[in-house]
């Protein structure tokens, strides 16, 4: 199981994230055991006006390339609370450094839900020290995760949504 | 930089987005905020230990710093030292210049490989003022509020050996006393 971000912080209610449809930000994490992750989960608020829309978690090689990600719906505006998705890839995780991505395709502005009690609210400066971390060049598209995560040099730029891997 | 330890390893090459390794400091971890970190005493340095679980390649610094007074000529430190309290590496960040805002990144004195072990991190300021060199901008972990963390931290405390001449002492003296400050974050990688 893993329970991302690695970096904690104030934990806020009902905080939104992400910035702009289709965008990817970007955090890196340690593994320091072999970890087999199948599905993975997070506590959302669904709002009706974004039906259709899905909220993304990826994890990549430090590489940039895809490792596995799931997608989970946020715009169904009938449900609140813990929602569970299978990982496009089951995948076993060797002990070592991955990047986190997550992002949504909400059309309006990114924001794919408030978050109800799983925001890590963070000052962006401590997430723009972190080597690795930023805004990536690839975008979503066609409802997946990009393949590579393209060029990671933007500043982070969003508040934090708890997503367990497990 | 000046001084310090030789390189004992060869920096990790950039691959793709991700230049290699991170260590993210302090590992313990508490409120976070904008909150003033020093003394009060110029080149007085704050110890707080720490684990290492991996071989970790290290070559760079980064602390978020935000300029109070722009005293020019005034560092922040940064160093590691092992579990003998003898240095291993460190950097200074400038931070009394009137630009010295936001997240600034120094090369390590000397590119260096840890080893799983312990580790002990020494901050500290050689501010001529108040011994507080600035505030960390949203980098800082604040265990103000009554100690206790690092009250109950063995090897934790303030050593008896301090920042001189620009350059951050060989070895840490005796250790001791409570460290009572905030401790910003820092990353080195």
């Amino acid at each position: 199981m893993l329970v991302l971000p690695q970096f904690q912080g104030a934990v806020f209610d009902g905080m939104s994230f992400g910035y702009q449809a289709n965008a990817l930000e970007v955090l890196p994490f340690l593994v320091d055991r072999p970890t087999s992750i199948t599905h993975h989960q997070r506590q959302i608020i669904q709002l009706s006006s974004y039906a259709g829309c899905f909220a993304y978690a990826g994890i990549y090689a430090p590489s940039g390339k895809v490792v596995t990600w799931g997608k989970i719906p946020v715009g169904s505006g009938d449900n609140l609370g813990v929602v569970s998705a299978a990982l496009v890839q089951p995948t076993s995780l060797a002990p070592g450094i991955y990047l986190w991505a997550f992002g949504s395709d909400a059309v309006d502005t990114g924001e794919p839900t408030g978050a109800l009690g799983d925001g890590y609210l963070f000052d962006t400066d401590m997430m723009n020290m972190l080597p690795g971390g930023g805004s990536a060049s690839s975008e979503l598209s066609g409802g997946q995760m990009p393949a590579t995560l393209g060029k990671v040099s933007e500043p982070y730029r969003s508040s934090l949504p708890v997503v367990c891997f497990y | 930089m000046p001084g310090g330890p030789q390189p004992v390893s060869s920096p990790v090459p950039a691959v793709g987005p991700f230049a290699g390794d991170f260590l993210a400091l302090p590992p313990y971890q508490g409120t976070r905020g904008t909150h003033g970190f020093g003394f009060g005493t110029p080149n007085k340095l704050a110890v707080l230990p720490f684990t290492v679980d991996r071989v970790i390649n290290l070559k760079n610094s980064k602390v978020s710093v935000q300029t109070l007074g722009a005293v020019p000529g005034i560092f922040y430190y940064v160093g590691i030292y092992n579990s003998t309290e003898t240095l291993v590496t460190w950097s200074k960040t400038p931070c009394g210049s009137a630009d010295a805002t936001g997240i600034i990144e120094e090369l390590l004195v000397s590119a260096v490989t840890l080893f799983p072990g312990n580790y002990l991190l020494a901050t500290g300021t050689d501010d001529p003022d108040t011994g507080e060199s600035d505030e960390a901008q949203g980098g800082n972990y604040d265990y103000n509020g009554n100690g206790l963390l690092m009250q109950v931290l063995p090897g934790s405390g303030i050593a008896a050996d301090e920042i001189s001449g620009g350059q951050m002492p060989v070895t840490l003296g005796t250790v001791s006393g409570q460290y009572p400050y905030s401790a910003p974050f820092v990353v080195m990688f």
